[in-house]
């Protein structure tokens, strides 16, 4: 689904109910990024929550549970230098490590339990128990010399959507779908798509002229996921929804 | 049963009664050699005694038959060369002495090396027996007593004393190597406990009832017999 579909789907509850706010073009972009964000933020969290109750990996919840995220998903080839690896900007949330070298999975731990561990002698041998915490952008390990590198599975945070659009003759919001572009034909504008279809003729832009290519993104998630945003914009638009958020509580769907 | 084993042994039953107890080396160091000189007191039996009465009549050599005792008995002329020195009466106590065992007075009479036990003296006794001219120790009869970190004499005009003691156990170090960033033990650089496996059993046992774990002194020893035949 393209970012005005979510929205005519919304729009169709919202009629169907005859309640709640209509969404204006302007504020589309920061509704689709909130959105996304916090589907995102609260599948993560119910993620690691889960993993932590059940001493389970997140990877295996994520597989179970929520396989929005795995597209989220990226590996991280990481060595070790001084017993620290450069954590790449673009990872938000470690799921695991596993050390080459050592060919066993290192624990994370949080900046506490790794100083208190790594100066406890009544803890598992590091040698075959490694461990780690996350400090900044950095992930720092014990044993601090192990070689062979670490292989880190980390979540990024979803691409941010963004709502381009023009006005037609009426005043009336028309989505530019990605690759849409702005073509002058006579004097007037006119919105064409990626193959120069036709979409809508006599538009204007705040900023684009002739040439101007949509700068829309979609949202960076499965179709699977999509009913999810539907959901999100009628509570947005301040619709009580009669049936919960397919999100909301991932322990149902086991 | 070395330092490295009595870290698996109270680590198996810490974490098997699930305390969330850590151990630094230094702490580690510290508990055991606390545990160690208990151990000692307990064996020698110390805080039994009696005031009124003379402290080798219950500390004298034939008073701790326990073998596991004797490793710690220093001869003070075998590894000085010579007798304990006195000055005016008093001699310094050697750094490592923790308790007295027997003490003799040397000399020559007649040609006749001869040598004379030296009481040691309760500070109620000796006080009692200075106060009387008749009871004052002689040299047939010399006592001493502990004052601090000396040795206090009487007559004053012995000069060298053979000296038996019982040193300090020593203390314990878990030796490590922080090359990983972390303590990982090192044989060569520890001091082991100068115990055998039964009194380390018993050490043990005293560190976790420290730490608050409760577990039996026999499942400690079973466990203990099960590791060593491990790691045969």
């Amino acid at each position: 689904m393209t970012l005005q579909q979510i929205i005519d789907a919304a729009l169709l509850r919202l009629n169907k109910d005859e309640a709640g706010n209509p969404f204006s073009p302007e504020s589309m972009t920061g509704v689709f990024r909130n959105a996304s964000l916090d589907v995102y933020g609260s599948m993560v969290k119910q993620v690691m929550s889960i993993s932590a109750q059940n001493n389970m990996p997140p990877e295996q919840i994520i597989s179970r549970y929520f396989n929005e995220l795995t597209r989220f998903m990226f590996r991280i080839d990481g060595s070790v230098i001084g017993g620290d690896v450069t954590i790449p900007s673009t990872s938000d949330r470690i799921l695991s490590v596993f050390s080459r070298g050592l060919e066993a999975d290192i624990d994370l731990v949080d900046p506490n339990t790794f100083d208190k561990r790594r100066t406890d002698i009544l803890s598992p041998d590091p040698e075959g128990n490694p461990f780690a915490t996350e400090i900044g952008g950095t992930l720092r390990v014990i044993p601090n010399n192990m070689s062979g590198g670490v292989l880190i599975t980390s979540l990024k945070v979803p691409e941010e959507p963004y709502y381009d659009y023009c006005l037609d003759s009426g005043l009336n919001a028309v989505y530019m779908p990605v690759g849409s572009k702005l073509v002058d034909s006579g004097g007037q504008l006119n919105l064409v798509d990626s193959s120069d279809v036709l979409i809508r003729s006599n538009v204007t832009h705040l900023t684009g002229s002739d040439g101007y290519v949509s700068n829309s993104i979609e949202l960076d998630w499965d179709e699977s996921a999509h009913p999810m945003f539907v959901d999100y914009l009628l509570s947005d638009g301040a619709v009580n929804l009669r049936e919960e958020f397919p999100y909301g509580d991932a322990n149902k769907q086991s | 049963m070395d330092l490295h084993d009595i870290v698996r042994i109270l680590s198996y039953f810490i974490k098997g009664s699930g305390h969330n107890i850590s151990l630094s080396p230094d702490e580690f160091n510290r508990v055991l050699d606390l545990a160690s000189i208990r151990l000692f007191r307990d064996k020698l039996g110390i805080g039994e005694v009696d005031s009124q009465l003379d402290l080798e009549e219950y500390y004298g050599v034939d008073h701790y038959n326990d073998n596991s005792l004797r490793r710690f008995k220093v001869d003070y002329k075998n590894v000085n060369g010579t007798g304990l020195p006195v000055t005016d009466g008093y001699a310094d106590l050697p750094d490592d002495y923790f308790f007295p065992d027997t003490l003799f007075y040397r000399y020559v009479k007649d040609g006749v090396a001869k040598k004379k036990r030296v009481r040691i003296l309760t500070s109620q006794r000796w006080n009692h027996l200075m106060s009387r001219d008749l009871l004052r120790p002689t040299l047939k009869d010399p006592a001493c007593r502990l004052v601090g970190d000396r040795i206090e004499f009487y007559p004053t005009n012995m000069s060298f004393i053979d000296f038996t003691y019982l040193r300090r156990p020593a203390a314990p170090v878990y030796g490590v190597d922080y090359t990983g960033g972390y303590p990982k033990y090192s044989s060569g650089g520890s001091t082991q406990l100068e115990w055998g496996d039964e009194d380390i059993v018993s050490i043990i046992f005293m560190v976790l009832r420290d730490l608050g774990v409760s577990a039996q002194k026999q499942d400690v020893a079973v466990y203990a017999d099960k590791l060593k035949t491990q790691d045969r």
